[in-house]
């Protein structure tokens, strides 16, 4: 039997009701890991020993008790190489753990490697990373986006049950749209972000990549709560995973007109609005919205983005850790570069602090829009996964690939991408945007259109 | 605002101010690539933002401490263990004052 292949839920009762060993799981997640690594490119470490020995010793008694977990490589675990896939920190051991990986190992969970990413999670591709490009599982051709795309790739090749990435603007969404799986970005400040290596640290949101809306939910009510280590962690006891609901009944559903842009592929325009025809069957509302040019939302997230990161990264000196500053590659220069422009002096009041302000007009847009539907809908990416290579010499890859996620990041509001069809046998991600706090809602409206549609069963050919 | 077009000069400066030795034969490519970059954010400058607040974080939590009592953390050793050079329990790092 191939227990990787079984979702985090069916992996928790299966080792439960002991029909399985833990240790037995975590082999079948590694000889599939060895199968394939050299196809897949998506680990840039692999716990093998460790997770072999950590399995035989497991406490039935926690929720996650021997699930082995794959996590993204910018996730310190103490004694672990923590790397973010860049080479300055090639060497670098961590010497604390991340609040989410510490949580997760108290819920019984076994770390069974460090995933992939685009260097310091800078992208949308993973094509980025030091370490080479991970590919996409449904066509290795092809990018499985990013930057949290090692997760995303062996959590729908199988490699592993389940998986955690994090975002900043779409690298939870946009990788799992283009592989397949569930991503669920939780409200910025939901889950800690204490030692995850940072980025842009108003956006910044560990979550859960997986198979299924359940799984995703179950891991987000594991690592979330009030974190005295962060000082954006917000006041508030860890999420619980909600009842779900019979039908969408009385519910609006808004479908922003913006979030079709002409450069969108005609298969994932086909694609979300047969999603809109099942929601509708479900019960519930579709209304056109008439939102704020998501131009704008590109042009914010990238000064911010920028800003947060050149001060970031500023504290990679060589001195306490890591290599000089020399050993940063392009795509980190390029951005701490733009980040030191737009902060410099002269520069910042027409780009940070105007982007700042900007930053409210798109938070006061989704206020109008929240007062007319309960959630907002689109296509996560306007593509679906592109081939190798698209990212060398564009700029603003990222930005432009992410531009419908990039609004509801700067709110600071949850979001949920689930597969919602195919694209010349590549998946397309259904993304559903809540107000801040209601993943409740997000969740519940996933998991009705998951039970009602057969998309995530769907598994790549490899 | 104007479309912005970053020169070598001040790509020299930023580079200066954020610390980063840019390859002379990557010059040119690299003031293109943010000049390209800085032309997608000057949008902004098309927005009325009169009497509109900056949101610098979306919570709204504001001065954030902790109370003050001292709690274990990373010993000496743990802090030291990543840095390449140290001396008697100590970073080591390049003089920033001339003698």
């Amino acid at each position: 039997m191939e227990l990787n292949k079984l979702t985090l839920i069916d992996a928790i009762k299966g080792i439960k009701e002991k029909k399985f060993s833990s240790t037995e799981l975590v082999s079948d997640c590694l000889t599939k890991i060895e199968q394939l690594e050299p196809t897949l490119n998506a680990f840039v470490t692999v716990n093998k020993d460790q997770a072999i020995e950590q399995s035989k010793n497991i406490d039935f008694d926690k929720p996650l008790a021997g699930i082995p977990i794959a996590i993204k490589d910018n996730f310190c675990i103490k004694g672990i190489r923590t790397t973010a896939s860049a080479k300055l920190l090639d060497k670098y051991i961590a010497q604390y753990t991340s609040t989410v990986v510490q949580k997760l190992l108290d819920a019984g969970a076994i770390v069974i490697g460090k995933t992939n990413m685009d260097a310091w999670a800078h992208g949308s591709s993973t094509e980025t990373s030091d370490y080479g490009p991970t590919k996409n599982p449904w066509n290795p051709k092809h990018l499985p986006g990013g930057s949290s795309g090692g997760s995303a790739a062996a959590t729908i090749s199988d490699e592993v049950v389940t998986s955690i990435g994090s975002e900043t603007a779409g690298s939870i969404r946009q990788p799992s749209a283009w592989c397949g799986t569930v991503g669920l970005k939780p409200s910025f400040g939901r889950v800690s972000r204490y030692g995850v290596i940072a980025m842009g640290s108003s956006m910044d949101c560990p979550g859960p990549i997986t198979k299924t809306v359940d799984d995703a939910a179950l891991l987000l009510s594991i690592i979330s709560g009030h974190d005295p280590k962060d000082a954006t962690s917000i006041p508030q006891n860890p999420w619980q995973i909600p009842t779900g609901l019979k039908d969408l009944k009385g519910l609006k559903i808004g479908l922003p007109k913006a979030y079709f842009p002409e450069l969108m592929k005609p298969a994932v325009k086909t694609a979300v609005l047969n999603a809109c025809e099942t929601l509708k069957k479900l019960g519930a509302q579709i209304l056109e919205l008439d939102v704020l040019d998501p131009k704008y939302a590109i042009a914010v997230y990238t000064v911010l983005q920028r800003s947060e990161v050149s001060s970031n990264l500023a504290r990679f000196t060589g001195i306490r850790y890591g290599e000089p500053r020399s050993a940063f590659g392009d795509e980190a220069i390029r951005r701490i570069m733009l980040g030191t422009y737009t902060l410099s002096s002269g520069y910042y009041d027409a780009y940070y602090l105007q982007a700042q302000k900007v930053r409210t007009l798109i938070i006061q847009d989704f206020d109008k829009q929240f007062q007319k539907v309960d959630a907002i809908i689109g296509p996560t990416s306007p593509t679906t996964a592109l081939p190798l290579g698209a990212t060398e010499g564009k700029s603003m890859f990222g930005e432009l690939e992410d531009m419908l996620v990039e609004p509801s990041t700067l709110a600071g509001l949850p979001g949920i991408s689930i597969p919602c069809g195919f694209g010349d046998g590549l998946p397309i991600g259904l993304q559903i945007i809540t107000p801040q706090l209601r993943e409740d809602l997000a969740v519940n409206i996933a998991r009705l259109f998951e039970s009602n549609t057969d998309y995530h069963l769907q598994k790549p050919n490899l | 605002m104007s479309t912005s077009k970053i020169s070598l000069d001040q790509l020299r400066h930023i580079a200066k101010l954020a610390r980063l030795e840019i390859n002379p034969d990557k010059e040119n490519y690299l003031a293109e690539q943010l000049s390209e970059t800085a032309s997608y954010i000057d949008v902004l400058g098309e927005l009325d933002t009169k009497n509109i607040e900056p949101t610098y974080q979306t919570n709204h939590l504001k001065n954030v401490t902790r109370d003050d009592i001292i709690e274990e953390s990373l010993s000496q050793k743990d802090a030291l263990s990543q840095a390449k050079d140290t001396y008697n329990g100590y970073f080591k790092t390049q003089a920033t004052i001339k003698k």
